[in-house]
């Protein structure tokens, strides 16, 4: 009767833990037509630790850093730190993601930018890229339709809003099935990253029952037993009994190595040690294509989880255009030229 | 013939044999075909102009080339803008507009959190934010403060008595001023 409220006590420390240590964290990248990018972090934290291994985006010492807080009606403080920094170009934000010590340097970020001239406008496309974590997962986009992908990408704030607004109901069912969803998804990307991993670990020289093409095959009777042993399969994974009623006692001696190699890498790949932030993107000129939201103050915005570069790439990107007057103004004197020489044609005549 | 057709014609007569005499004849006629060439001239530069930027109209491939052009030009434009009207369309459609999710916040010292702890009460700041000038001037009062009354916090701390006493009648003090 003990271990229970005991168990819920560490559990809500491990939260507390987990979640006090990061700031609140929101960057924003100012893309200037030159290519040159400011790139701005705007932290806020109920302790003032801004420490680098605790904030979600790599800075350092040679960006502009302004520290302030702010002081609730119940006296709370809370601390804000914004560093800035002028980025020459990608390549330089590209080099600080590679050497990137920061909370979420486990996962592979770059900047991507664009620019094309076509005659009467120059267009610019800006990217922040999160690489996928998983090699063999399936693509959310095979889960779930266009309705459930625009919740599925919305940020927390839109979906807790309409979570407690007036259709509740209707949005909490909609919202339920598409964590079904997620799950299986997971689980199928779990299950076909496994395979694809144990492959590449045994470069596909085992046989019989554990040929990718077998494994393969038997996928959804796989996916189904998982599905349906819920907690148990942990306890029966890692006591090596499920592998062993799945593929005989026999492939699981021989392939033990690899099994338990292949799972670790899976394990990796799902328990990325990520912490959640907000990308925000302003843009030169008019913003004529975008996969992001846009805020109040016309700015676009990401929210970024772990789920959304699980199995695919997450590309937050920009378009914009800015007019070329000078093009507008030499094409208007050509075509009056030569419309002006039709006419004089016509008048000789 | 009456009489005033008579005296007409001898009147005209009259002013024909009486030519006036030129000095230089010669030099009146140049003049006379100066002023035509000019005017011939004139006309040929300006047709000259309107031929040289024009000529191209009578090259069959130049005028051909530059309609070709033209017409080039103006589909380009028109696809051009039509795709970025239709993006931006798309854009308009799509575009979910959200909450602005800057934090905001004001540059201040970082002893102001200390100044702030250490004055270990409410401040009356609700949700807004101490302007950095106005922090800037509380600690420097402070400090003042601190300074000027050096010897007399020297004396309270040195007797536990009189600390005591000090810090009741902050207490007393505070709590009639906040109504507790």
């Amino acid at each position: 009767m003990k271990r229970k409220p005991l168990k819920f006590v560490v559990s809500l420390i491990l939260v507390m833990m987990v979640s006090c240590g990061e700031p609140e964290t929101v960057v924003t990248d100012i893309v200037h037509a030159d290519g040159s990018v400011t790139k701005k972090i705007e932290m806020k934290n109920m302790e003032n630790n801004f420490k680098i291994p605790n904030v979600q985006v790599p800075y350092d010492s040679t960006w502009i850093i302004r520290d302030s807080l702010e002081i609730s009606e119940k006296g709370d403080t809370t601390y804000i730190r914004h560093a800035e920094k002028l980025f020459a170009s990608v390549d330089e934000i590209n080099n600080d993601y590679l050497t990137d010590s920061s909370n979420n340097e486990d996962i592979t970020r770059r900047a991507e930018f664009r620019k094309k001239f076509k005659w009467f406008n120059t267009e610019y496309r800006f990217a922040e890229v999160i690489e996928k974590t998983m090699s063999y997962g399936y693509p959310v986009t095979n889960f779930l339709n266009e309705e459930e992908l625009a919740w599925f990408y919305s940020p927390d704030k839109i979906t807790s809003e309409k979570l407690n607004g007036p259709d509740s109901l209707k949005y909490k069912s909609f919202s339920d099935s598409i964590d079904k969803k997620i799950e299986k998804w997971t689980i199928r990307s779990l299950i076909t990253d496994w395979i694809g991993e144990f492959t590449e670990i045994t470069k596909g020289e085992a046989r019989g029952d554990m040929a990718t093409e077998t494994l393969k095959k038997r996928e959804d009777e796989l996916f189904s037993i998982i599905e349906e042993g819920g907690e148990e399969f942990d306890s029966l994974w890692s006591n090596g009994l499920f592998i062993k009623e799945f593929i005989g006692e026999a492939n699981a001696n021989k392939y033990q190595a690899e099994i338990d190699s292949a799972g670790n890498i899976v394990s990796e790949h799902i328990w990325v040690d990520f912490s959640a932030y907000t990308q925000r993107i302003v843009m030169p000129g008019e913003i004529i294509g975008t996969n992001g939201f846009i805020d109040s103050t016309k700015t676009l915005s990401w929210p970024v989880h772990s789920d959304f570069f699980m199995t695919e790439p997450y590309i937050m990107y920009a378009e914009s255009k800015i007019p070329n007057k000078w093009a507008w103004i030499v094409s208007g004197i050509f075509l009056l030229f030569v419309f002006a020489g039709i006419i004089f044609r016509i008048i000789k005549k | 013939m009456n009489s005033d057709e008579a005296k007409y014609d001898r009147v005209l007569d009259l002013l024909r044999k009486s030519r006036p005499v030129l000095d230089s004849k010669e030099e009146i006629e140049e003049k006379v075909i100066r002023i035509i060439t000019q005017k011939q001239e004139k006309k040929e530069i300006s047709s000259g102009v309107l031929d040289f930027l024009f000529g191209w109209v009578y090259v069959g491939w130049v005028r051909t080339g530059l309609v070709a052009a033209s017409v080039i030009l103006i589909i380009a434009f028109v696809y051009q803008q039509a795709v970025i009207i239709k993006r931006i369309n798309n854009l308009n459609r799509q575009a979910i507009y959200i909450e602005s999710q800057i934090i905001t916040g004001r540059s201040l010292d970082s002893d102001a959190g200390y100044f702030y702890r250490l004055a270990g009460r409410k401040l009356q700041s609700g949700d807004k934010m101490i302007s950095e000038k106005q922090v800037k001037q509380v600690i420097k009062s402070y400090n003042e403060l601190e300074k000027k009354y050096k010897d007399l916090i020297k004396l309270i701390e040195d007797d536990p008595e009189l600390m005591k006493y000090i810090e009741e009648k902050l207490i007393e003090n505070n709590k009639k001023k906040f109504k507790l």
